[in-house]
């Protein structure tokens, strides 16, 4: 009984280890990632204007001012001053 | 201002795709679970902990992931654009199946919350649909991501998905060859 309840706190311990691995590979991977995403597309040397009716309009480019890909974006109201953005 | 701004760029772009790569790793845990796997240094309660704490960590970075697209301001969503699928500017397919998988990964965990009270099979069911909101989050990360096709990024979305994939079709053999799984796993 006692070797059963010793391999039960074992694995308990095991877990806790694994949980702890987890979480620390989590904030390291979040990093490291947000490092690779800032070298892969830097993204955001954005503007953000606005325009007389008051809608914004935004404006992203790569670091050599290439786009990447681009995607339309419409304004969340109002019929004028559409956005641009070039993230990709 | 731009500083804050890029800096949730770069959070909400990271907080994506880790919480897909946690989604993954929970899922292959659950699938090593269902498939009745047996580890010798790891009895089954010590793997439910890990692959429950692997659901909560991927709901975390789901959360931060979302919290920095509100923060950001090259792609402006709004907290109703987040939570609708469908109405955002940005992609709105793409962006759609990221908001379905994140609300039903929601729904999921309310019913494992109450998991004692659900009917075995019932609830057995429902979390089969975690294998959906993976599925989902996928396609959602290659076609709405940003970074989806850098190669850092495919190694990590082809190693991931190989993962869960391979697990499946194990899961899936010992599912159709039960007298197999007996004689592995004794």
């Amino acid at each position: 009984m006692p070797e059963r309840t010793s391999r039960i706190a074992e694995a308990r311990r095991r877990a806790a280890d694994a949980k702890q691995a987890a979480l620390a590979l989590a904030a390291a991977g979040f990093l490291a990632i947000a490092l690779l995403a800032r070298a892969s597309h830097p993204g955001h040397a954005s503007s953000a204007t606005s325009t007389s009716n008051g809608s914004s309009a935004v404006q992203s480019q790569n670091d050599d001012g290439l786009s990447l890909q681009s995607g339309q974006l419409a304004p969340s109201g109002g019929s004028g001053g559409g956005a641009q953005t070039s993230v990709s | 201002m731009i500083l804050a701004s890029a800096t949730a760029w770069y959070a909400a772009r990271a907080g994506g795709i880790l919480a897909y790569l946690l989604l993954s790793a929970s899922v292959a845990v659950g699938l090593l679970l269902s498939g009745r796997a047996r580890l010798q240094r790891w009895p089954r309660f010590a793997l439910e902990d890990v692959h429950r704490f692997l659901g909560i960590l991927a709901g975390t970075f789901i959360v931060i992931h979302g919290g920095a697209l509100l923060l950001d301001h090259v792609v402006p969503f709004s907290l109703g654009r987040l939570l609708v699928p469908g109405t955002a500017s940005y992609r709105p397919l793409a962006v759609a199946l990221g908001v379905v998988a994140a609300e039903l990964l929601a729904a999921l965990a309310v019913t494992n919350h109450y998991r004692k009270r659900l009917p075995h099979t019932l609830w057995r069911r429902l979390h089969m649909l975690n294998l959906a909101v993976w599925g989902l989050a996928l396609v959602h990360g290659l076609t709405a991501g940003t970074d989806a096709f850098t190669t850092w990024a495919l190694v990590l979305y082809a190693g991931s998905a190989w993962l869960v994939l391979a697990l499946l079709l194990l899961r899936i053999s010992v599912h159709w060859n039960p007298v197999g799984s007996t004689e592995r796993s004794t």
